[in-house]
């Protein structure tokens, strides 16, 4: 069975925390994408994103897609923090990939970071206002 | 799950169409997963009823109910082969049982159970559809 295509949107991202457990599996980098503009995203503790698909007030989302070896799907995701789960998420492209997504109870008990655009931005912009 | 990992395979929660005698079933058995058991989950849980074809359910805060689910165990590779054949907004994160286990197990976006009729109070997608196709029985 050929790889899987896994967008993420947070930790699981290049450079960052959790990007080893993509590379623990065997997962490759393909390339940067955009969901659909459908998406909410927020920000649990700053410690990580959830992302949540909704009916009104979606921006896109910068993701990463990450070609996965069926059997390290669900390590990844037993190894993702509480509330996170592993769905489907459709790109700007018209594509739909499995895609890291946020129980609305992990959700609901963030900050909404939608208007940032993606967690690195988000990260990067925060940083900087405490610099 | 430390014991699953290692004998390649892990315990899913399973809560519609997947359980036995059910329209995907076949998906399970497909992949080589082996039912395990019945069980219940937590009393966090709303139930769904998407068109009446599946459900999708999801952990709250507040309202929720145990819901009866059955635990397949799935070869570390059916995972992904499983969810890609799931309705548009089912996803997989984790469950926690009645018995305090936590388990992977089959949720609902909230976009998703959003355009459901609730049917938390049945207690679980198989009683539900038992109750429903009552009165055309009588």
């Amino acid at each position: 069975m050929s790889d899987l295509e896994l967008a993420v949107n947070g930790t699981l991202m290049r450079g960052l925390e959790l990007n080893n457990n993509l590379l623990a599996v065997d997962a490759t980098f393909i390339r940067e994408a955009l969901t659909e503009p459908a998406y909410r995203l927020f920000s649990i503790d700053d410690i990580h994103p959830a992302m949540m698909r909704v009916s009104e007030g979606g921006q896109a989302i910068a993701v990463e897609v990450w070609a996965v070896p069926p059997a390290g799907l669900a390590k990844i995701l037993l190894q993702e923090p509480p509330g996170l789960c592993i769905g489907k998420v459709s790109l700007d492209d018209g594509t739909e990939v499995f895609g890291v997504v946020g129980e609305s109870i992990c959700c609901e008990r963030g900050i909404e970071i939608t208007q940032y655009g993606g967690w690195r931005n988000y990260i990067k912009t925060s940083n900087n206002n405490s610099a | 799950m430390a014991t699953s990992i290692m004998n390649k395979t892990l315990n899913l929660a399973v809560n519609g169409g997947l359980m036995r005698g059910f329209k995907d079933n076949q998906n399970l058995l497909d992949v080589n997963a082996t039912f395990v058991r019945e069980a219940q989950t937590k009393p966090i849980y709303r139930l769904f009823s998407i068109n009446d074809i599946h459900p999708a359910m999801m952990r709250v805060t507040e309202g929720g109910k145990a819901i009866a689910v059955e635990i397949w165990a799935v070869p570390l590779a059916g995972i992904g082969t499983v969810l890609i054949q799931e309705p548009p907004g089912l996803c997989i994160g984790k469950v926690s049982l009645k018995d305090g286990e936590e388990v992977l197990g089959v949720l609902g976006e909230s976009i998703c159970c959003d355009r459901g009729k609730e049917i938390t109070q049945y207690g679980g997608w198989r009683n539900y559809i038992a109750e429903r196709i009552k009165p055309t029985n009588n």
